[in-house]
């Protein structure tokens, strides 16, 4: 530590330098810890369940070719015909299908006042067996009874008395105790549900929203003249299925059929936008770090090549290479701290300006612990081979003129 | 042409004042071949950055043509430098990277001479050099003394009052030191001043005077004593 | 004298290739990032109808549940829907109080040539809208035009398609009468518009903005009349109890769908206009409807870009940590400049001394970083190029018109590169040119 007061010194006489390089370090640390927290944030949505089996899922919309009237015999039949598919598991028509962002999203309440607001949630309506076909886990209540289960040709939200809710959406109703929800009452524009069971995980419609752990699902399924299609393959048959499903829908004439593709394809599309901004705001980083190492190089470089006789008179005083180095090593150590105490001050007053927009949670201490260790280990890295430059200096360059 | 009255030079930091130059009185006249002699250290280069306006002395006054330099402005100052003196050094200063024509025009350049005059004096002063016909090449391609010859070229392409060489032939084995100092006195007796540092007791006897800093204190040696 | 000093910083540039390289990389590499996320926020905040973009406006009425809002704003606020009820719609048409109107919805269907086999049919959304449409939001004809006001009256069944769609069917001539079959009904091509992608694509909700545009466009009345209807891509928001899973449940019922857009030929009438709307409101109170308190909204195309987001605050992040990266890059700059210039202390103390002044000097590197600034700004604007084109990659649910640089913004990159440069350049010309000549002469 006595190089200390000689390394302080020597950096207030030529100030520029290492002015330049905390700055560097203040603005990189700040970035870091900024896009370092929302890029884990993105990761953790990205990376969040689903609830549903997706490896064995394929869905499509499709029209039923027929008068409004025979809407609902169309679609029993057309179940009827997928399920004699030696390749097909389960099949459900659905208002909406997970991670496509088509869908409709409601506002929960305790009473019939909307002043009383628990949550938003993703809307499924769904037809009988949609719990076996996505592979729902049913963890509290009951599943709807087959009576509940209407195919309707009004609206499901009118028709329906009963829901059920994701653990999430259960956890909002009841804080305390999320196992309570069970039975309760909550409103829906205006209208009363009985919450008769809860189910694990399911994932709502928009991959963009953080909430979308969200749903709620309504028994009745309301009759129009397109439906949306979610298809359970059986074991290793998903892609037999798929050709089977088509051709035997495509038998019928007037029959239209779109979006046909795999669930782990609209899972991949769906995340596509976030899963990039993720690689961008990595790519940030890296460049960040790149660049601030190439500047702290730079610097110790100049440093050294400016000193180069001063430390050729140290060597020849006795100095040995370790001290040499150490001296660096230490400088670095200084300047970078410099740095990252700038650093955290903009880093939390960035974050502070980022909560306002995105309704960020403020970034816990353990980032910045994280990210001033990052930053020290990558100043370290790139000041050692230039130390080690000025190590090997020989002691004859004092002697000789530059 | 040139006159210095009282001229001193200190250096002042923190805690000490230090005296580089005693004050002295100097004349030099035109055609003047002087040598400058004395220990390393003894405030030589110093005298002769003083001299070429390189550094400001702190007391006296100096006269170049009759005009005092001593409150110059720094441009000023540049445009008599470019003007009036030319400067040959030991380790020669040429810019690597530029041809010898470029080397040589530099000075020009900062007069605003047209292209075609630049060309025309810089050939000139190459061939009075004995360099005519190698404009293209670079200094790296030369030895020591062409480059040094260069130098001397690049010096005399303004035209000046008079050249300060600052130890010429240092860095030079004694064959090519002998070949430049004839160049200088062949260069001298076309009437150009010159005022020259060196540390060898040959070459001072070539001059016209000689000027001895020790310590600090300037005393020229009568030409009694020389002979 | 220029080209001398150009020259010079050349060869400068040339004796350190390594330096220079850092140098010139790291510009380039703070300039690329800056310029592709300057570039993604301009072209989606520009002004996509810039000669009147103040007199065309949206219209929003407020004819939501008397229970509950219609949805929250951001900053909390109750909020209106933007797309009106048929009967609404309708209304506001034919009291034609604007000077042009345009109401729009969409639908899918099959769509093949009237002679062509029923297997090469593809599904398509189509345009449901009105014979404004196109001279209104500026899409411009290669052939024909839009249909008459009988059209729109009667709800004849014409049609007008891109060039695109017009390539790959008729091979690209004039097919101005041709028939055109969406799933069994007879459509008669009108118009032919060019490929026209207005960015943002300001006539449509926010997460639709960057979209491409539709291909195919056909009289609202005809949808209407032949109950196009799919209800699982047209979107809908409902109230109420009442029925809405047919077309003709939908045009009866409280449900908002279609978008109303008027223009006026000054803006001082949009003002009346608005009058108009609210004694429109307030009619409809008088039969029961309209109850809801929050006022009804008249928005021109700036107004309603900004309410929407075009731009989001992620964008304008991404600016911002950009920047903050080029500024990161730029010390770096400054800090290799000061190495460069301290190397070159002996040249500066020669040229001093046979008369260069210090304003020769600030000259001289004054024109080698304008030089590091233009080398690295060519770079750096081919590496946005790149930049940008992973980007489109990336996001290819967004129209390319949002990556894509238009003449200023290539000239901004290298004015934004030079300028930099040269601001961080200052500093270290200054102290090159305060070197003292006779300190340095002993050691070039």
């Amino acid at each position: 530590m006595k190089d200390l007061k000689p390394i302080l010194k020597t950096l207030w006489k030529s100030k520029t330098g290492p002015i330049l390089l905390i700055i560097q370090i203040a603005v990189a640390f700040t970035i870091l810890i900024n896009v370092g927290y929302m890029a884990v944030h993105k990761w953790h949505e990205i990376n969040k369940p689903s609830g549903l089996n997706e490896e064995r899922l394929f869905t499509f919309m499709a029209n039923l070719p027929v008068e409004p009237d025979n809407y609902k015999a169309q679609l029993e039949q057309d179940f009827a015909d997928i399920l004699e598919l030696s390749s097909v598991e389960n099949v459900i028509a659905t208002n909406s299908i997970p991670l496509t962002s088509w869908g409709l999203g409601l506002a929960l309440n305790k009473t019939e006042s909307d002043e009383s607001y628990i949550t938003y949630a993703g809307v499924y309506s769904m037809t009988d067996g949609f719990i076996d076909t996505l592979g729902l886990e049913v963890v509290m209540g009951r599943k709807f009874d087959h009576a509940e289960m209407l195919l309707s040709s009004t609206d499901y939200t009118v028709q329906s008395s009963t829901v059920m809710v994701t653990q999430a959406v259960a956890k909002k109703i009841s804080p305390e105790d999320w196992t309570l929800t069970v039975g309760k009452t909550i409103y829906i524009n205006s209208r009363p549900y009985q919450i008769i069971g809860i189910v694990d995980e399911l994932i709502a419609t928009w991959p963009t929203w953080w909430g979308n752990e969200r749903s709620v699902i309504y028994p009745v399924y309301t009759l129009t003249s397109e439906s949306k299609f979610m298809v359970k393959a059986r074991e290793g048959q998903l892609k037999q299925a798929m050709e089977d499903v088509q051709a035997l829908l495509m038998r019928q004439p007037g029959r239209i059929i779109d979006d046909y593709q795999t669930f782990a394809h609209t899972r991949e599309q769906g995340y596509k936008p976030m899963v990039s901004s993720l690689a961008i705001l990595i790519a940030v980083t890296i460049g960040l770090i790149v660049i601030t190492m190439l500047g702290t190089f730079g610097q110790a470089r100049f440093a050294i090549l400016r000193r180069k006789r001063q430390i050729g008179t140290r060597r020849a005083l006795g100095a040995s290479k370790w001290q040499i180095v150490r001296y660096y090593v230490l400088e670095n150590i200084v300047i970078t701290t410099l740095g990252i105490l700038f650093g955290v001050v903009c880093a939390i007053l960035l974050n502070v300006k980022l909560m306002e927009f995105f309704d960020l949670l403020s970034v816990p201490s353990e980032y910045f612990l994280f990210g001033a260790l990052a930053v020290l280990v990558a100043g370290q890295l790139a000041v050692i081979p230039p130390a080690l430059g000025a190590a090997n200096i020989p002691p004859a360059s004092a002697t000789r003129s530059i | 042409m040139l006159k210095m009255r009282g001229v001193a030079k200190s250096f002042v930091t923190d805690t000490i004042k230090t005296q580089a130059l005693q004050p002295f009185n100097l004349d030099i006249e035109q055609g003047d071949f002087i040598s400058v002699v004395g220990p390393s250290g003894s405030g030589k280069t110093t005298f002769l950055n003083i001299a070429g306006l390189l550094e400001a002395h702190s007391e006296g006054q100096y006269y170049l043509d009759d005009e005092d330099v001593t409150r110059l402005s720094d441009r000023q100052k540049s445009s008599l430098r470019n003007q009036k003196i030319g400067f040959i050094f030991q380790s020669f200063n040429l810019i690597p990277e530029l041809n010898l024509i470029d080397n040589v025009e530099m000075p020009l350049r900062y007069r605003h001479f047209s292209s075609k005059e630049r060309a025309q004096r810089a050939q000139e002063a190459l061939l009075k050099v004995g360099l005519a016909g190698r404009q293209t090449h670079y200094p790296q391609q030369l030895s020591g003394g062409q480059q040094q010859r260069v130098a001397i070229a690049r010096a005399l392409a303004g035209s000046p009052s008079f050249l300060l060489a600052d130890e010429p032939t240092g860095n030079l084995d004694s064959q090519m030191a002998d070949g430049i100092m004839s160049l200088l006195k062949e260069i001298n007796e076309q009437g150009t001043s010159i005022l020259m540092v060196t540390h060898d007791m040959e070459q001072a006897k070539q001059a016209s005077r000689i000027i001895e800093i020790r310590d600090g204190y300037l005393s020229e040696h009568q030409e009694a004593l020389l002979a | 004298m220029v080209n001398y000093y150009i020259k010079l910083a050349w060869l400068s540039l040339r004796k350190t290739p390594l330096l220079s390289f850092l140098m010139v990389s790291t510009i380039a590499i703070g300039i690329a990032a800056a310029m592709v996320t300057i570039t993604v926020g301009y072209m989606m905040a520009q002004d996509p109808l810039p000669h009147k973009s103040d007199r065309v406006a949206m219209v929003h009425l407020n004819s939501w549940d008397p229970m509950q809002p219609y949805g929250y704003r951001r900053n909390g606020k109750n909020d209106i829907p933007s797309t009106l009820t048929y009967q609404d719609a309708m209304a506001l048409l034919h009291a034609n109080k604007a000077d042009k109107h345009t109401l729009f919805a969409q639908f899918s269907d099959m769509i093949r040539a009237a002679s062509a086999d029923i297997r090469d049919a593809q599904l398509h959304p189509v345009r449901s809208t009105t014979r404004d449409f196109f001279d209104m939001f500026g899409a411009p004809f290669i052939f024909g035009g839009t249909w008459s006001e009988e059209a729109d009256l009667n709800g004849e069944q014409v049609i007008v398609l891109s060039k695109h769609e017009n390539d790959r069917i008729f091979g690209g001539g004039n097919s101005i009468g041709k028939e055109l079959l969406i799933g069994t009904l007879l459509y008669r091509v009108v118009g032919v518009i060019d490929d026209w992608q207005p960015t943002p694509r300001f006539y449509t909700h926010r997460y639709l903005m960057y979209q491409p545009t539709l291909k195919y466009f056909v009289p609202l009345e005809s949808q209407i009349r032949n109950e196009l209807f799919s209800p699982t891509s047209m979107g809908w928001s409902c109230w109420g109890d009442a029925p809405n899973s047919t077309l003709a449940d939908l045009l009866v019922s409280e449900c908002v769908w279609i978008h109303m857009w008027v223009e006026f030929d000054s803006v001082a009438k949009k003002d009346d206009y608005f009058g108009f709307m609210s004694d429109y409101s307030e009619e409809q109170r008088k039969i029961g409807r309209f109850a809801r308190p929050e006022p009804n909204r008249l928005m021109t195309v700036p107004e309603y870009l900004k309410m929407e987001g075009a731009l989001s605050n992620e964008n304008i992040m991404g600016i911002g940590f950009a920047l903050a990266f080029l500024l990161a890059c730029l010390c770096n700059v400054m800090s290799l400049m000061m190495t460069k210039f301290h190397g070159k202390g002996g040249e500066i103390g020669l040229r001093r001394a046979v008369g260069a002044n210090k304003k020769d000097i600030i000259i001289q590197f004054g024109f080698e970083s304008v030089f590091i600034g233009l080398v690295g700004g060519i770079i750096g604007l081919l590496l946005a190029q790149a930049g940008l084109s992973v980007l489109a990659e990336m996001f290819s649910n967004m129209h390319q018109n949002v990556m894509t640089m238009d003449i200023y913004l290539m000239l901004g990159t290298i004015g934004l590169a030079v300028s930099t440069s040269v601001l961080f350049g200052l500093w270290p010309i200054y102290r090159a040119s305060q070197i003292q000549p006779s300190s340095q002469l002993n050691s070039l």
